[in-house]
């Protein structure tokens, strides 16, 4: 009886967005609703955690504020439609500041990655990540053809990340940079382009010969260090490899039920670097042990199958690109931190998504939920925002 | 439409599904590599988790008290007071330096070296400033404390050496050195040393370390990547940390009168050589003086080289033992011993006269008696009591070197009595069969002379002559000579009691000769030794002096003569006559004051009043 009360409301006033309400069509919504505020939650529980300072803490809180509001606003208040049509000029906004930054941006740590915006600095190069993400998606969307694409087709799009890729590869920032590529590559992928064999192997070999290349007069000598300890753990286990060692420390003494919250050894006494940042997923496995770790990860893939899922219950190619290119992003960032944190991947400048600490990071991966959340609704043919509500 | 909406779609639907198989089999991955970490190698990263924040501290313990026969004190431990500074917890280094420097009148750069010694050590290590804080210093310290966080005052149990100790019989403390703990760590990895311990170094400490030095304790405490300490976790896993508190070290009650000891140590002040007092009848000890000394004390503080320098070149050599460690001539204090073959071999008689016109013409060399003018004719009796060298020159020929060698050696002179304490020397006896050392020129005949009078190449330790006259006075048995009476556990359980061992009986000598040397060597109010007559109190014994260098004005005492070739003054004594209770034995190397009679006899006889005033006896009955 219920639910042919719920049916007829659904049926009588369709365009009312507070009757139409059935789980069964809004499982997306509710299950990205649920990982969205559990993540946010454990985050904001272990960054504590992490770092005992009530200052660090509040300053967080500011940033999982104004997350949930990037996330809201992009999940509801604009309509997809607005996103597609700001696509283009957000990528340039973000290519002026990454510009910015090269030429006046905030130091910190060697690298310049940051700008001064009165009150906060931000880090254009994160939210970059899903600049391009819409910005390959609206190209695709302009650029309709009826046949497979060739290589030619798409040089401006290519030249284009070529340049943010150099741009952050500058600061230097080879993670953030080598992730826009990745994410670019991903998002391809799932486009029907034709490429030649002599395409596929030029491709290859000039890959073979960047990285020989790169090792030689690219990559730092830390780089390098780097590498070389993922594959000889014990080359220098207190100067470069100390980071690496600690953390292997840090999550194989957590065991399988974990040392408890805020009884982390490894991290409540400082052996551990970067606990909050880069490292931070080793506070949890040590914490929260094994059993909270395969948690944490169900909660991840959770969140990638529903990506994939979105995905493919798009209809045009915006939405199936963009909701591609986030899962991409996510699952990228997540799998290179944590294969990183468990040594199997050298040690980069790789932020855990929602985890780790930092503002521009976090508002970028919400605004991605938020957007994500905006395409499901736009795929059930539900365009009334909050704006259109407005009548904006 | 279909061809269309495919068309306009261009999105490869089958990359969904091969996307979908990578998720899946990263999930596996990324599980499995945790599964390893966590649970297959789980333990191994435990055990380097709790070696990165578990540090063992050690709790020092207590080394066991000395007592003497009586259970009376001899050395004890006092809580000392120490500054140390715990950097973890200092805020202003350079305001903490100058406020200690103006309440220890120290300089600020002094205390900035010692801080800067312990640089590389964790930060929660404290760092000792100064030892041996006074009281006063103290309320000072406890007072500023506010001002200087970080800054504390720890108690430290330390020996407590009041002046008066028997230095060189206690021996000191050392912190030990990195060969001797892989050594003892080796024979007793039971009880490990750590760097930084102490342990004894000579005398008592040395000998029964093992006994004295007790179990140190230890405890955990958790400190962090930069090595601070650490409470976090407070009430849960902290208290798993383990605490074992220290074991305090056995007791030891020696065979040393404290009061004896007291009395011995004062009349030997001023004077540099041995004294050794022994009771006859088992070999213990009674009381044991090495002189000059040190300071025992300085190796608890800090010792600064130049004082270390000073005391290793000082020519009297005051770190080294003389009782046992030291090799003297024995001059006169060897004639009763060539008295006593001489009548066991029926050369002499009690009545035997030789005739001194003050030196004995051998060939061509003259040797003389140490009276220049002669003792004219004299009998064994007078002979010893004026200790004429002629006398035995003649008694030396007729009994020749070996003769002599054998009955030495049968009084356990040459070898080690087995004391064995500081570096016990075996002492020498020529052409004995146990010298292996070739001290003498292969002349017998012509080192009978010297040798019957106890100079050339005889060498004995003050602790063999106390065995030696000891012999005499008990009528002829070696007792090895002991300082153990026993030793008891913290918990007051026996753990070993002191016997007494005979080395060997003198079968060369009948007893009618002990008893009849006995009386011979009585002090009576006249000859060399009287100054150690005691009115009342029977006492036997024999003075010696010892040329260190034949000089002529030797012999005049001349203050102008080096100190070093100044003549040694010895006096060996035992009371009373017959089954005597206590044998005395002096040695003052290079004494100005003058020859045994003059010098160490005095020094006897004080010994001999204090000792038969604390066993209550006045007076002797004649028949005694």
């Amino acid at each position: 009886m219920k639910d042919s009360f719920l049916q007829n409301l659904y049926v009588s006033d369709k365009k009312n967005i507070f009757i139409q309400f059935r789980f069964s069509e809004n499982y997306n919504l509710f299950s990205i609703l649920f990982i969205f505020f559990s993540l946010l939650l454990l985050s904001s529980l272990n960054l504590y955690s992490a770092n005992q300072d009530i200052g660090h803490f509040k300053q967080h809180m500011i940033h999982v504020v104004l997350g949930s509001l990037c996330f809201f606003a992009a999940g509801w208040f604009f309509s997809l439609r607005t996103v597609i049509n700001l696509s283009y000029p957000l990528f340039f906004l973000h290519l002026v500041g990454l510009i910015l930054v090269f030429v006046f941006g905030y130091q910190a740590g060697g690298a310049q990655r940051w700008l001064h915006l009165g009150f906060f600095r931000f880090q254009p190069s994160e939210s970059m990540k899903l600049a391009i993400i819409i910005f390959v998606a609206k190209f695709f969307y302009t650029n309709k053809k009826l046949q497979s694409y060739v290589l030619s087709d798409l040089w401006f799009l290519i030249a284009s990340i070529l340049f943010v890729f150099t741009l952050i590869f500058k600061q230097p920032d080879f993670g953030t940079a080598g992730l826009c590529l990745m994410i670019f590559v991903f998002q391809l992928a799932f486009v029907d382009i034709v490429l030649s064999r002599k395409v596929i192997v030029i491709t290859f070999l000039s890959s073979v010969a960047m990285s020989i290349f790169s090792w030689f007069f690219l990559l730092h000598s830390y780089q390098k260090m780097r590498i070389l300890n993922l594959i000889y753990p014990k080359l220098d286990p207190s100067g470069s490899g100390y980071n690496s060692l600690q953390s292997l420390v840090a999550i194989g003494s957590g065991g399988f039920w974990g040392k408890g919250y805020l009884n982390g050894t490894q991290t409540q006494l400082r052996f551990l670097p970067a606990k909050d940042t880069d490292f931070i997923f080793s506070v949890f496995a040590e914490e929260q042990g094994f059993v909270g770790s395969m948690l944490l990860f169900s909660l991840m893939f959770w969140l990638f199958f529903l990506g994939l899922k979105i995905s493919r219950e798009s209809h045009d190619i915006y939405s199936a690109l963009t909701s591609i290119g986030i899962t991409i992003f996510l699952f990228l960032e997540f799998v290179i931190n944590v294969a990183m944190v468990l040594g199997l991947f050298p040690v980069v400048g790789m932020p855990f998504p929602f985890f780790s600490y930092g503002g521009s990071s976090l508002l970028t991966v919400c605004g991605a939920l938020g957007l994500l959340i905006s395409i499901d609704r736009w795929n059930h043919n539900i365009d009334n925002s909050l704006m259109k509500g407005l009548g904006l | 439409m279909i061809f269309k909406s495919k068309k306009e779609l261009s999105v490869i639907r089958s990359r969904y599904t091969f996307f979908g198989f990578c998720l899946l089999l990263t999930f596996l991955g990324l599980g499995s590599r945790l599964w390893f970490l966590q649970i297959y190698r789980g333990p191994y990263f435990a055990q380097l988790a709790k070696n990165n924040h578990i540090r063992k501290i050690d709790i020092p313990a207590q080394r066991g008290i000395i007592y003497d026969r009586h259970h009376r004190i001899i050395l004890t431990n006092h809580l000392f007071y120490d500054l140390v500074l715990f950097p973890q917890f200092v805020k202003d280094e350079k305001k903490t330096l100058f406020i200690l420097s103006s309440i220890l009148h120290d300089s600020v750069h002094s205390l900035k070296r010692r801080l800067k010694n312990s640089r590389g050590l964790p930060k929660y290590q404290a760092v000792v400033l100064k030892n041996n804080l006074t009281q006063h210093q103290v309320s000072l310290i406890e007072s500023y404390k506010s001002f200087i966080p970080g800054v504390d005052v720890s108690r430290v149990p330390r020996r407590n050496y009041v002046s008066g100790v028997p230095v060189h019989l206690l021996g000191y403390l050392n912190e030990i050195d990195r060969e001797t703990l892989k050594i003892k760590n080796k024979e007793n990895p039971d009880n490990p040393y750590n760097i930084g311990d102490l342990i004894g170094k000579q005398g008592v400490e040395k000998k029964w370390e093992q006994y004295l030095r007790g179990r140190s304790g230890y405890r955990y405490i958790q400190v962090d990547a930069l090595g601070r300490k650490h409470d976090f976790g407070r009430g849960g896993k902290n208290t798993s940390l383990l605490e074992v508190p220290s074991t305090p070290g056995s007791d030891i009650v020696l065979t040393i009168d404290k009061d004896l000891q007291e009395v011995t140590q004062n009349a030997f002040k001023g004077k540099y050589g041995a004294v050794v007092v022994m009771d006859p009848n088992n070999g213990e000890i009674l009381a044991m003086v090495s002189s000059p000394t040190y300071d025992p004390s300085m190796y608890q503080g800090y010792l600064s080289i130049d004082r270390w320098q000073s005391l290793l070149k000082d020519p009297y050599k005051p770190l080294f033992d003389k009782t046992t460690g030291g090799t003297f001539p024995p001059g006169s204090l060897f004639k009763p011993l060539v008295a006593l073959a001489a009548l066991e071999e029926g050369i002499i008689n009690k009545h035997s006269k030789y005739s001194c016109h003050g030196s004995y013409q051998w060939g061509k060399d003259k040797f003389h008696c140490h009276k220049r003018s002669g003792h004219g004719l004299i009998d064994l009796s007078k002979a010893l009591t004026h200790s004429c060298d002629v006398y035995f020159y003649n008694l030396g020929l007729e009994l020749g070197v070996s003769k002599i060698a054998k009955y030495a050696t049968a009084f356990a002179l040459g070898e080690k009595l087995g004391l064995d304490l500081n570096w016990e020397e075996d002492g020498h006896v020529p052409y004995s069969n146990l010298s292996t050392k070739d001290l003498v020129r292969k002349k017998p005949a012509r080192d009978i002379l010297p040798l019957s009078i106890g100079q050339g190449a005889n060498l004995v330790t003050p602790v063999q002559l106390a065995s030696l006259y000891a012999t005499i006075a008990n009528g002829g048995t070696v007792w090895k000579p002991t300082l153990l009476k026993k030793i008891i556990s913290p918990f007051g359980e026996l753990v070993e009691k002191g016997g007494h061992e005979k080395i060997k009986d003198v079968g060369l000598v009948s007893e009618a000769n002990f008893k009849r040397m006995q009386k011979l060597l009585e002090i009576l109010n006249e000859g060399t030794g009287r100054k150690a007559y005691i009115p009342g109190i029977p006492v036997a014994g024999k003075t010696g002096s010892v040329q260190v260098v034949s000089l002529k004005k030797n012999r005049d005492r001349r203050s102008v003569v080096s100190m070093k070739w100044q003549e040694h003054a010895m006096f060996a004594a035992f009371s009373p006559i017959h089954q005597a209770r206590v044998v005395v034995v002096v040695i003052s190397e290079n004494d100005t004051v003058g020859g045994g009679g003059q010098s160490t006899a005095p020094i006897a006889k004080k010994i001999l009043e204090a000792y038969w005033k604390s066993q209550k006896i006045k007076k002797f009955s004649r028949h005694s």
